[in-house]
């Protein structure tokens, strides 16, 4: 079925495929992302696909619900790739959570992508390295990338960039906040 | 140069405390091949925790009768699930905050996430192993740890000529209501989003052991805090505590925190000039301060490593961006060091003290 729906945003270039209920409304039946590689890591794109499964399962959902079961990429520029207008190298990649917020800023754990050999480490960063879109996604135990590049312009002109991206994590659903508290019951078989 | 792969002689008790890899790990011999293991942690590059390979070092069948969780905390529990699966028998404790059903429930919610790299992912792993031991009840629960509870009783017999035991001293009962409640904060509500769980502090619910082998008496003392409320840390432990004899070996809390520090623990429970041990945690404590405090205590102090070192130099581009957008970087994981302290159970002879892979002893 062709998508009825495409879009981008700062959580990517989307599309989603729409189809018919057996009581005639219109329900989203897929979403598929067209960012790939959406998340670089292996071992996160079964996971990507099983969400998209689920909406898939979840036939009956209405197009509103969608963010409550909706695994979001996060916004990772497509360093390395050259575009028409400028190329970004990528020189470092961290995966970072974070761990504690302040008035000024917050402290994170990172993990080093780029020489997973190396230690894990702490650091602490001013809101100033968020953009304003991201900042309302910081906060105890959300994620994000740090990547530290080289990027150059159409006209030539080389700057070193450190970009900050944090990842649009999915909402816990009622649904599974009350499977969870159904399975953890003693009482329950 | 002592030999760390020798395992220890049949009589003989051993404390050994291993870290920071990320956390520590205590290992017990108990004498006649009975180990105890608390808490886990895993070398840098290495899936198996600490514990795994330094047992497995000997060469022979170590049989570890008891595994603590002294408490949930990540950085106190990698690798755990591993240990417990290759002891069959051995009996899993931890606090007995952890029966509350949001922690089941938020374990549960973690095979739901995305997000990864929570202690609650090691714990449902070990709950796991427990429910799959060959002949495992429905239930499978572990051995819930509070205040005065006896987890590990290995009585005399003609193989083992002295008896032991190890007793939880802590969580106390208000410890474990307000570590429930903290627990309960921590659950989730519909349209939060997903994240890592980030642990709170204080520790409420973290489980501080005495172990006795014969006359011997050894203190660890987990990451228990000192909040000043009676009922709860440290003084709840003193005020609970029976056994008149003091202890000669104490594992120092929360890496020698001031919040954690308690005088009265030293003057009551502890023998004059004990052998006193800690583990850093990711270069923040113990602060030289802090070192210089407990000596005042002891001139036996030992550090499992001096820190987790500095952090890797990367090229001069990446460097100079990260020291433009981060402030005070530090390592978290390190190289495992290790105190080794052994003696015989049922002599008056002083433990001896070995130090392997940069531990080291405190000179003020």
């Amino acid at each position: 079925m062709p998508p009825r729906l495409r879009g981008a945003s700062s959580i990517g270039v989307w599309s989603t495929a729409e189809s018919q209920n057996t009581t005639g409304e219109s329900v989203v039946s897929a979403v598929r992302y067209d960012t790939a590689p959406i998340w670089p890591h292996d071992d996160q794109s079964p996971r990507l696909q099983a969400t998209a499964l689920r909406v898939n399962e979840a036939a009956g959902t209405p197009p509103q619900e969608l963010p409550v079961d909706v695994a979001v990429p996060p916004p990772i520029p497509t360093f390395g790739q050259k575009a028409e207008s400028s190329w970004l190298r990528r020189r470092q990649l961290w995966e970072g959570t974070v761990m504690e917020t302040t008035d000024e800023g917050f402290r994170a754990q990172l993990y080093d992508k780029t020489n997973p050999s190396y230690p894990d480490e702490e650091a602490v960063f001013d809101f100033c390295e968020v953009s304003d879109e991201d900042r309302q996604l910081v906060f105890p135990g959300s994620g994000f990338h740090w990547v530290i590049g080289t990027e150059s312009t159409r006209g030539g002109q080389v700057k070193n960039v450190s970009i900050l991206s944090f990842r649009r994590l999915p909402r816990w659903s009622k649904r599974s906040l009350q499977r969870a508290l159904q399975a953890a019951d003693p009482t329950e078989g | 140069m002592p030999d760390r792969a020798q395992a220890p002689a049949s009589n003989e008790l051993e404390i050994s405390i291993i870290g920071p890899g990320r956390g520590e790990c205590i290992l017990i011999h108990l004498g006649n091949n009975d180990w105890c293991v608390v808490d886990s942690c895993v070398a840098r590059g290495i899936q198996d925790s600490v514990a795994t390979e330094y047992l497995r070092s000997f060469g022979g069948s170590p049989q570890i009768r008891l595994v603590v969780a002294s408490h949930w905390h990540d950085d106190h529990i990698r690798g755990l699930a591993g240990v417990l699966e290759s002891a069959p028998t051995a009996q899993f404790s931890c606090s007995m905050a952890l029966k509350e059903q949001e922690f089941a429930a938020l374990m549960r919610l973690q095979e739901l996430s995305i997000v990864d790299n929570s202690g609650t992912r090691e714990f449902a792993r070990i709950l796991d192993v427990l429910k799959d031991r060959p002949g495992a009840s429905e239930v499978s629960a572990p051995f819930f740890a509070l205040q005065g509870r006896v987890l590990l009783r290995l009585s005399a017999s003609p193989a083992r000529s002295t008896a032991a035991a190890v007793t939880a001293l802590s969580p106390s009962d208000d410890s474990v209501v307000r570590a429930m409640n903290d627990l309960r904060k921590l659950m989730p509500t519909a349209g939060m989003p997903q994240g890592r769980l980030v642990s709170p502090t204080p520790n409420h619910n973290s489980v501080v052991l005495w172990v006795e082998a014969g006359a011997r008496r050894v203190l660890l003392g987990a990451d228990l805090e000192h909040t000043g409320r009676s009922g709860e840390g440290w003084l709840a432990v003193i005020s609970g505590h029976i056994d008149t004899t003091r202890a000669e070996v104490f594992k120092v809390p929360h890496p020698g925190s001031p919040t954690s520090d308690y005088p009265g623990v030293w003057s009551s429970m502890l023998n004059e000039n004990p052998i006193a041990i800690l583990t850093p945690f990711s270069g923040k404590l113990p602060a030289t301060s802090d070192l210089e405090r407990i000596a005042t205590y002891t001139n036996n102090l030992y550090c499992t490593s001096s820190g987790t070192g500095k952090p890797p130099t990367r090229d001069k581009t990446v460097e100079k961006k990260m020291r433009d957008a981060a402030s005070a970087r530090r390592v978290l994981d390190g190289n495992p060091g290790h105190v080794r302290l052994r003696w015989p159970i049922a002599t008056d002879q002083a433990p001896s003290v070995e130090l392997f892979n940069g531990a080291y002893r405190f000179q003020p």
